[in-house]
């Protein structure tokens, strides 16, 4: 087991975020995330990786009880995180980015090393060329990737990836794809993704979760929830008839 | 012995002070909620209102309260200039406006204080109007009459921009840029001249907090930094952002210092209000009376 | 000129301007220009130290005075009632600031933005008036502590100082630049850019800005233990100056304070300027020279907010890319 959640209560003031969720990831999965906007996916991603603490319930990381830890020991026990509303550190170039992950999420390491790692990296997800620019200059869909190459760089067993493929168009969500299947396959992480675009679900995840209200309304392979009546109602109706 | 007399005269002493430091941190919060620049040069710009007033009672022997017609639109003009010559062209050029803002700011401050010595002179000056020897009883206790006037002013400039920004469609342009300045622009919302306004109602006040200060106290150029201390301590103490919390801010601090002299040397109220600033801070990191 | 060349260069001038600068008082010069060396010096050691936890992790401390008065009262005290060296005893002085720092700092470093900078403005005040208020006996109260002179001529004496805050301004600066370009400096930057997202790919923030802001107090609070004695005199209103605290401030952000050359550049303008305005126009009034301090700080941050080294910087990099457009031209 990668990562569990058990029975998870999260509440801000009178609201009821995540209501008692549980919830289990496999070593090499890639599992998604979905459900309508407001039931929760972040709030989940934020308690995972230790940004909000639980009001109930406990979370393991391959089997160590991280609930009560803080974002930084999480982070170095092998979990990475990308944000929905992408954070790279604006004023530092795209290499002291990445070499920040590896500096201080995978433990040890001089600098010159991990200069070095965080250049494998940055060709790893596909912006070599830009190792010296400032990250405030970058583009969106590069935003995106060295938010990736960071979360990498600190050598996670799982990564929480939150919606990498918003704002993208066609051809980026396919190189997209791709990059996540070769962080799978090549490194060996597993993936827990939330994601607005269906069809990149569709193609990349084996299984997908649905929240909403903070709930879990189904789960199961994307075809099996995509026919489900009751997530059909409550959100993916339109969305699947469209396709 | 301490008697009720003596805490009595504490408690309205505190909330006259209080008011008056409440006017005045009011402007203060209002600029660094829309622009997140911290006016260092705040309680200089209220110095400003403060010598206008002694200087057209010395000069043309016009009473402090119509002062306030010359001071308003002066200082008005003062902010509108402060946004359109030195906060946006700086902010252009940064994203992280509010350590640059201090910098610009502290210059501000420097300027204005040796500008009013080289005008004043660096000598007390105490403002000798007609209300000045009169006190009134309020029961056994006898209230100089500057005092109550400049508690009415404060009050009063204190609810109209309560109602200001409560109440009209400027005012809550004006909330709605500080809560979420790219969401006010995409609603359609002239945030360039709603900030413009507010750099003119931020100065404005000041001006008028100025001309309660002097009602009450003597002020030399120098002063303003003690003022501005105080301007933290309240805008802190009741948040950054609202004129209610800034209003009950400015009283606790103005309750505390009076009060406190009767109880404590004098030296250590400002102890107790540091430390009770930390403590408020640490309680509640965003101030007393935000959300 | 070749790069190599180039970077050799680089790190000669500074040390070349280093020894000049150590050697210049064996030249006998007028006493007035050590003087400005030595207040240059402290202000390039003190807001070096303050960069550290000012300008790379973002926490904008208002109140580093506390820390310089509480190395100055440690030297003084020590000096006066057991006769120990200031020369060593600023070392104690610089940790006692340093454990204060340890103290303070777990809380107030929780605070974020201007919410740090004013509770620490607020610190910096406290911490007089404590003193001021402890028993005569002990720190003098109201009418300060007096030292014993060191017990040569002026000059011999203007020039131990010299070279003492040269070297304090070099070791602070070393240490600045080391913050900088190590790993602990990468996180202090992280945490300046984005807090939680630091955290979230391993960054433990809180140690990483406690430790700044210890060392930062500890070399701070040393500096003040030795300029107690170069004045010879401590009082509160002295060494506790608000003023000081907002100037190393004003220093870094204007040199540029996410550099380490920042603080360097930032109080070697400022001083000059100052001196400059006070000495070469001697019936300039005093208050008009102040006014033209504050224009030049208003309209150096208008032009280069993000500090002079960054706007350098950027000239220098537009220069070398035209620069290399015109090479591909040809």
């Amino acid at each position: 087991m990668m990562l569990e959640g058990r029975n998870v209560t999260k509440r801000f003031g009178g609201l009821l975020a995540l209501s008692d969720l549980s919830f289990q990831v496999e070593k090499n999965e890639i599992v998604g995330l979905i459900g309508p906007n407001g039931s929760g996916k972040t709030t989940l991603f934020n308690t995972i990786s230790g940004l909000y603490k639980p009001d109930a319930g406990r979370l393991f990381l391959k089997g160590v009880d991280i609930t009560r830890k803080k974002p930084f020991q999480i982070a170095r026990m092998g979990l990475g995180r990308t944000f929905q509303i992408v954070q790279p550190f604006e004023e530092m170039t795209v290499l002291e980015n990445v070499a920040i992950g590896d500096l201080y999420g995978s433990g040890e390491g001089s600098i010159m090393k991990s200069r070095d790692k965080a250049l494998e990296i940055l060709e790893f997800v596909g912006m070599k060329q830009k190792p010296s620019m400032l990250a405030a200059d970058l583009t969106l869909p590069d935003r995106k990737r060295l938010e990736v190459a960071r979360a990498l760089a600190t050598n996670p067993d799982i990564i929480l990836l939150d919606e990498v493929f918003a704002g993208l168009n066609e051809t980026e969500i396919n190189e997209s794809i791709a990059l996540i299947f070769k962080i799978r396959d090549n490194k060996g992480i597993t993936i827990f993704m939330v994601e607005h675009v269906l069809s990149a679900i569709m193609k990349t995840c084996s299984r997908v979760i649905v929240l909403d209200y903070g709930q879990k309304l189904a789960e199961g392979t994307p075809q099996e929830v995509s026919r489900n009546p009751r997530v059909i109602e409550a959100y993916l109706g339109g969305a699947v008839c469209s396709k | 012995m301490l008697s009720w007399y003596e805490i009595a005269h504490g408690l309205i002493g505190g909330i006259f002070v209080g008011a008056a430091y409440a006017l005045l941190s009011a402007g203060f919060s209002l600029t660094w909620g829309v622009t997140r620049v911290i006016n260092l040069a705040h309680a200089a710009f209220a110095l400003l209102g403060s010598y206008i007033t002694l200087t057209l009672l010395e000069m043309a022997g016009i009473d402090p309260l119509v002062s306030i017609v010359f001071i308003v639109p002066l200082l008005f003009l003062l902010g509108l200039g402060l946004h359109y010559f030195l906060i946006k062209p700086t902010a252009k050029r940064t994203r992280d406006i509010t350590g640059a803002s201090m910098v610009l700011c502290f210059g501000l401050y420097i300027i204005i204080e040796n500008l009013l010595v080289i005008m004043f002179k660096s000598d007390d000056r105490v403002l000798h109007s007609r209300y000045s020897d009169i006190s009134l009883a309020i029961g056994p206790i006898s209230v100089a009459l500057t005092s109550i006037i400049s508690l009415a002013i404060a009050a009063v400039s204190l609810v109209i921009i309560y109602f200001f920004l409560n109440r009209t469609y400027t005012g809550k342009a004006v909330r709605a840029v500080w809560q979420d300045r790219e969401g006010a622009m995409l609603s359609g919302i002239n945030v360039e001249g709603v900030t413009a306004i507010t750099y003119g109602l931020s100065l404005a006040t000041a001006g008028v907090a100025g001309l309660c200060l002097v009602l009450m106290y003597s002020v030399t150029p120098f002063i303003g930094f003690s003022w501005l201390v105080f301007v933290f301590l309240v805008a802190i103490m009741g948040g950054l952002g609202s004129i209610l919390g800034v209003t009950v801010g400015g009283l606790i601090v103005g309750l505390i210092v009076s009060l406190g002299s009767v109880f404590i040397p004098l030296a250590y109220i400002n102890l107790v209000l540091f430390v009770l600033l930390i403590i408020v801070l640490l309680i509640k990191p965003s101030g007393l009376f935000r959300r | 000129m070749n790069k190599k060349n180039l970077n050799i260069l680089k790190t000669a001038i500074p040390w070349a301007v280093i020894l000049l600068l150590f050697v210049f008082p064996f030249f006998k010069p007028d006493i007035f220009f050590l003087s400005v060396g030595v207040i240059l010096f402290m202000y390039i050691a003190l807001s070096s130290s303050w960069n550290i936890i000012g300008g790379y992790s973002g926490y904008m401390s208002f109140g580093h005075g506390a820390f310089f008065g509480i190395g100055a009262y440690t030297v003084a005290l020590l000096l006066i009632e057991f006769g120990y060296s200031p020369f060593i005893t600023c070392v104690l002085g610089g940790l006692l600031a340093a454990v204060f720092a340890l103290i303070v700092g777990y809380p107030v470093l929780r605070l974020k933005g201007p919410y740090f900078s004013l509770a620490t403005l607020c610190l910096g005040l406290a911490v007089p008036v404590v003193v001021i208020n402890m028993p005569n006996e002990l720190t003098g109260g109201a009418t300060g502590l007096f030292m014993p002179l060191l017990p040569v001529d002026i000059f011999v004496n203007r020039t131990i100082f010299y070279e003492i805050m040269l070297a304090l301004a070099v070791i602070a600066t070393l240490i600045s630049r080391w913050a900088l370009q190590s790993k602990f400096g990468l996180g202090l930057n992280a945490i300046r850019e984005n807090e939680s997202t630091a955290e979230t790919i391993g960054v433990d923030s809180t140690r990483l800005k406690i430790t700044a802001f210890v060392l930062s107090a500890f070399l701070v609070g040393v500096i003040g233990g030795i300029f107690a004695y170069y004045r010879t005199y401590v009082h509160t209103t002295t060494v506790f100056d608000v003023n000081l605290s907002i100037m190393i401030v004003v220093m870094a952000l204007l040199g540029g304070a996410a550099t380490w050359q920042g603080p360097v550049l930032g109080a070697t303008i400022l001083i000059i300027i100052d001196q400059i305005l006070i000495s070469a126009f001697p019936g300039l009034p005093a208050e008009l020279s102040r006014l033209i301090y504050g224009l030049i700080l208003v309209l150096v941050i208008m032009f280069m907010p993000k500090g002079i080294i960054h706007f350098v910087n950027v000239w220098l990099r537009s220069r070398a890319s035209a620069a290399g457009a015109e090479e591909v031209q040809k």
